[in-house]
């Protein structure tokens, strides 16, 4: 797939107003509360705060990856809740991990061919939520009861029922584990480990920044205008205003305490140094640049380039040096051109893989098609108020952080050019390209 | 009981015809028509120049003709009746002819009626069968109409309303509701809608065995002909089973135990104060199980025992009263009003909160704004409370709460106040702190938006000091509970503009509520009556009299609870602190008694404590003895009787009434009932404060507020106005 660049577009593509919830860690903060609720929160927010007119938006995308079965088209039901009119399409898009950087690709695409100027963007996602599913036969005893026309006939079927049958098959173990390979995200996380010789301390030492930055980012009100709060379902009693994740005074001896997860015998990689399952939402509001400049609003942004690629899917925490790579290529940008760097943090051991790789004469050679090394990607841009390992992975929602977060934080610090990047399980890679005018 | 030989009827009906103008009875000639369809005859219901069909005189003349019409033409085989219009079969008879029956006199309204019960009974005695087609409002005589027919199909739709609200206006059913609804359905559901006056939708009716199909609205015409002709096919006559029994009613003598539980209850609901619920339980008692004849003769006359009672008369005048709302626009000018689709609330508490969920509910979307996020979960939870127990009782279904819930969105800033039509303050009562918020308010709404305050007791003019365009403030007051108390007060401050007024005033409409327009002075209309009533009640806990005595004496009087009860559910600080406001207003007739200052503690201030007055546990209250204690009270006085006991609190709301009407506050004297009556809930058998005291006459009015003046204290001086009226021999509302 070719990288898409602004430059060949009708009109450049703005981001223009975005927030998110808090993140929490799934079974805590937000166990009771649905993606619905969380993406309308979002939504309604960034529509409010923008105040954009009820049948102002051409288009509603959101990105959604454990699909809840009383809301199949999550978007829509988003849109009309969040109070947009009924004339407002709307749709789901589902890239794994990347599912709401895709309905920001949306955007671009739409934007950008003129399709229409404004689009409410986002991704949300209720890991809490994630069902239990009925196995095979107990599936099938349904069904077929459904149809046995006498009780004797009904009583006869339920006479085959065996316990074991009730076994649930837990969906999100199912989703969290690649087809293709066979292997679940951790192991496709212990395998880089392995590639690059990552130990299991220096794992847990990028734990333990991603922490340390996030509480500091906490402290410091940086996540103020990123984060909007939740009140909970089902009753509405609570406020969730803060990241649940991040912790204060997390320390590498508590890291070193935790049993490897995936691989109990060999492994390094433990729920210390990997991202928590979570629950959140993101919701941006993208507009063509001229639209935007006429109606005087503040733009955070736009993005001058994207591109999703695939590689492995038993190394797919490589995604973000796959996509990065050509999106280089096809800007003529390097490395050092960009000022901030978020690059999601599935695995801490994913990461500095990426790190190593970019760094990496031999593999951006061999894998990439490049004549040297990429280049260096600094620590000190890199995930600068902390990544997924402290602040959590809601799968259909971080797509979205990672650009808010990325926008926001070179708002603050005055810089032009920032890179937001991901990995995407099932072997993909996304990079978008994120400027800002002077 | 007419007999039912045709020409008798013709004769003793004809005799109503002369009354009738010609151009009335021929109106009723194009509303009420017959076709043909085949064999099957066809009904159809349209009164000329009118959203609704209603049973005049003349219309039922013009369906006895047609009865008539059917009977004779041998060749139908079945009757169905349809009406035409988009949400009404038959709203009821005409109130107007039943208030002209009550000026008539008992015997003459007895006789008139007797005689149209029998144009229904003619109906049911057709030698062809026949079917009732509801769609929309099937009311009272509507209701009975259908009784008459053979079969009833209803619809689904929510504007199906099915019922007997006579009891409503203070009579009963007349032509033979008390009488085919037992029949029809058992005596246990048939009490349950005619002693509540009620309604209840199609599918409820289909339940209860009170119609025999159900379908949807789209295809009531298709089906109700289909059905139609399938019975004039067979051409015969349904045979009627007898009611389906109720539980109780089922076992020997049970349906004595279902009357004396019926009358209890009702005993206990109207503190006997409601006479037409009594009569309709009292005929179906002496007919249940006689002869159709004598039963419709004993609903007659008990009919004309209730028509122009004065219970009836009032409850038929505030019947007007709401009617005249719905056309009122809450000003003469001429301005155009926008509706109402983003509001905002500034405040989460108790108000807030309530408001937000009330116009949630009316699918307007609403910002709730306010300083914490805890407080805002606090807003958001007593919205969702409230919907949650609709969902509890099935008014609602959880998808709805979910969309009605994503209707309110919390706030810290004034995210989104930008498109908000209204924003309604309902932050603390403190005047500075409310100038300063409408200060904020100007520069973050639009310069088109209504900015309303929620203040009980402050003034609104002063609350707009620090906006530029101050016509755009206005007053709205809701009261609490704020989804059960149907009043607001519509605040006209010094500047406010006749399009601020008028757009609240249609708001509160649309959120089903009765607005009354009143301009900016202490206490508004609702608080500063009953400030003196209640500071009265504290007067009399100290001269002796008992809080339960008190209490009782005036829901004996038709009050929905005892001034005792309503401090506690009002609050003794919120109380308090409105007493002060009063006094410093309006000086010495409005000092307060030394009692709230005395009983008042931090965790005894009512209801919301659990303690005040009363004592709560549950549901259950009884009078906190422990807050008499420490209080010197004299010994009652043998002069001091209920009678004086329920004067000295009613005349004072009377006096400041009258203050009210002569400081030009409202628009109209009936301003002050529907507020009193949507307000604090004063005895609607009454018609309101004003029309109580018409009843009385003022000249006795003012003589006994003399003697209390002299014997209690001047706070009892008889006003200005009330003199006046005294003097002249006038009324309120003869004025």
């Amino acid at each position: 797939m070719k990288v898409w660049q602004a430059k060949e577009q009708k009109s450049k593509v703005a981001i223009v107003g975005g927030t998110r919830t808090p993140f929490a860690k799934a079974g805590t903060d937000l166990k009771k509360t649905s993606a619905v609720h969380l993406g309308v929160t979002v939504a309604r927010e960034v529509l409010a705060q923008a105040e954009i007119g009820d049948d102002s938006v051409d288009e509603v995308v959101f990105g959604n990856a454990g699909t809840p079965a009383n809301a199949a088209n999550i978007a829509r039901v988003i849109a009309l809740r969040a109070g947009l009119s009924q004339a407002t399409p709307a749709y789901t898009v589902h890239r794994n991990c990347a599912s709401a950087m895709e309905a920001v690709a949306q955007g671009c695409l739409k934007i950008g061919a003129g399709l229409g100027d404004t689009m409410l963007v986002g991704g949300t996602e209720s890991m809490s939520n994630m069902p239990l599913l009925f196995g095979e036969e107990l599936t099938e005893l349904f069904a077929t009861l459904n149809f046995a026309k006498s009780p004797t006939k009904k009583l006869q079927k339920i006479s085959g029922f065996r316990p074991q049958w009730l076994k649930p098959i837990v969906a999100i173990m199912e989703g969290l584990t690649d087809p293709i390979s066979g292997l679940n995200m951790g192991q496709t996380g212990e395998l880089l480990a392995r590639d690059f010789q990552i130990s299991r301390e220096t794992q847990d030492k990028f734990a333990l920044r991603s922490h340390q930055r996030a509480v500091a980012a906490q402290k410091e009100g940086r996540f103020k205008d990123e984060i909007f709060p939740v009140v909970t379902e089902p009753d509405f009693a609570k406020a969730v205003e803060q990241d649940v994740g991040p912790r204060d005074g997390q320390s590498l001896e508590a890291l070193a305490k935790l049993n490897p997860f995936f691989d109990k015998r060999n492994g390094t990689i433990t729920p210390g140094n990997a991202c928590p399952i979570t629950d959140g939402a993101v919701a941006l509001l993208m507009m063509s640049e001229a639209k935007a400049k006429s109606e005087g609003r503040e733009i955070l942004g736009t993005i001058s380039a994207y591109v999703f690629t695939g590689c492995d899917p038993s190394r797919m925490g490589m995604g973000p040096i796959y996509s990065t790579s050509e999106v280089l290529k096809a800007t003529g940008l390097a490395l050092k051109d960009f000022d901030l760097v978020e690059l999601n943090e599935a695995f801490s051991a994913q990461v500095i893989a990426n790190q190593m790789a970019f760094a990496s004469k031999k593999y951006c050679m061999e894998k990439l098609g490049w004549d040297k090394e990429i280049g260096e990607l600094k620590d000190e841009l890199l995930n600068v108020n902390g990544g997924a390992v402290a602040l959590g992975h809601p799968v259909g929602a971080t797509g979205g952080r990672l650009v808010l977060t990325c926008l926001l934080e070179m708002k603050r610090r005055n810089l032009r050019r920032g890179l937001a990047t991901l990995c995407i399980g099932g072997g993909q890679g996304a990079a978008f390209v994120l400027e800002r005018a002077e | 009981m007419l007999e039912l030989n045709k020409e008798t009827i013709r004769q003793e009906v004809n005799s109503f015809r002369a009354q009738i103008k010609p151009e009335t009875l021929a109106s009723s000639e194009k509303s009420i028509t017959l076709s043909r369809q085949g064999k099957m005859g066809v009904i159809t219901l349209d009164e000329q120049n009118s959203k609704a069909n209603k049973l005049s005189t003349s219309n039922m003349l013009r369906l006895l003709d047609l009865f008539m019409e059917v009977e004779e033409d041998t060749s139908l085989g079945s009757l169905v009746i349809i009406s035409k219009k988009p949400s009404i079969f038959i709203a009821g008879a005409d109130i107007s002819e039943i208030e002209f029956l009550g000026s008539q006199g008992g015997d003459k309204a007895g006789e008139a009626l007797m005689k149209l019960q029998a144009v229904f009974t003619y109906l049911e005695n057709l030698p062809i069968p026949s079917l009732a087609a509801i769609h929309g409002a099937c009311l009272g005589g509507g209701m009975e109409l259908s009784l008459a027919c053979d079969y009833r199909m209803a619809t689904d739709a929510p504007e199906t309303r099915i019922g007997l609200p006579e009891v409503m206006l203070g009579v009963i059913p007349g032509w033979g509701g008390t009488q085919r609804m037992p029949r029809l359905i058992g005596l246990e559901k048939s009490l349950d809608l005619i002693l509540s006056g009620r309604h209840i939708t199609g599918p409820s009716a289909l339940k209860m065995g009170l119609v025999d199909r159900v379908v949807p609205k789209e295809l009531l015409e298709q089906k109700a002909f289909e059905f139609g002709q399938e019975l004039a096919a067979k051409r015969t006559k349904r045979i009627r089973e007898a009611g389906k029994l109720g539980l109780v009613e089922k076992i020997p003598g049970g349906k004595y135990i279902v009357f004396d539980i019926a009358r209890k209850k009702l005993l206990e609901k109207s503190k006997g104060n409601y006479p037409a619920p009594l009569k309709a339980l009292e005929v179906i008692k002496k007919t249940y199980g006689g002869s159709l004849e004598s039963g419709l003769r004993t609903e007659a006359e008990a009919f004309s025992e209730l028509v122009g009672s004065p219970e009836s008369k009032n409850l038929i005048g505030i019947f007007y009263l709401n009617e005249s709302v719905k056309k009122d626009r809450g000003t003469d000018a001429e301005v155009a009003v926008k509706p109402v689709k983003h509001a905002a609330v500034l405040g989460a508490g108790v108000m807030g909160g309530g408001i937000a969920q009330l116009f949630a509910a009316k699918g307007v979307h609403v910002r709730m704004k306010d300083i914490q996020w805890p407080a805002i979960a606090k807003g958001l939870n007593t919205a969702y409370g409230l919907f949650k127990s609709r969902v509890k009782k099935r008014k609602m279904k959880q998808f709805e709460l979910e969309n009605a819930m994503a209707l309110i969105g919390g706030t810290t800033s004034y995210s989104g106040f930008g498109q908000a039509d209204i924003v309604v303050e309902a932050v603390v009562e403190d005047l500075e702190i409310k100038k300063k918020v409408f200060a904020e308010l100007d520069k973050v709404t639009s310069p088109n938006a209504v900015l309303a305050t929620n203040t009980s007791s402050l003034s609104v003019t002063h609350i707009a000091e620090k906006v530029k365009d101050k016509s755009r403030v206005v007053g709205m007051h809701f009261f609490n509970p704020v989804d059960k108390m149907p009043l607001v007060e519509v605040i006209r401050g010094k500047e406010t503009s006749d399009q601020a007024i008028a757009t609240v005033f249609q708001f509160a409409k649309s959120l089903g509520k009765t607005p009354v327009v009143v301009k900016d002075a202490p206490g508004f209309v609702v608080n500063r009556i009953l400030g003196p009533y209640l500071n009265e009640a504290a007067f009399l806990l100290l001269d002796g009299v008992e809080v339960e005595e008190m209490d009782g004496l005036m829901e004996k009087f038709g009050m929905p609870m005892g001034p005792c009860a309503l401090l506690d559910e009002v609050g003794l600080d919120v109380a308090q602190k409105v007493a002060k406001i009063l006094y410093g207003a309006f000086g010495e007739r409005m000092k307060p008694a030394n009692f709230l200052d005395t009983i008042i503690d931090k965790d005894r201030l009512g209801k919301k404590t659990k303690k005040g007055i009363y004592l709560y546990e549950g549901k259950e209250k009884s009078v906190n003895s422990a807050i008499l204690e420490g209080i010197e009270r004299k010994k009652r006085s043998a002069d001091l009787t209920d009678e004086v006991v329920v004067k000295r609190m009613t005349y004072l709301m009377v006096n400041e009434a009258a203050s009210i009407l002569s400081e030009d506050l409202v628009r109209r004297v009936s301003d002050i009932d529907l507020a009193m009556i949507f307000g604090t809930g004063f005895a609607p058998f009454r018609g309101g404060l004003l029309r109580y005291a018409d009843s009385v006459g003022i000249a006795k009015i003012v003589s006994d507020l003399e003697i209390f003046n002299h014997n209690y204290g001047m706070r009892f001086q008889p006003c200005d106005h009330l003199r006046r009226l005294a003097v002249k021999d006038q009324g309120f509302y003869s004025a």
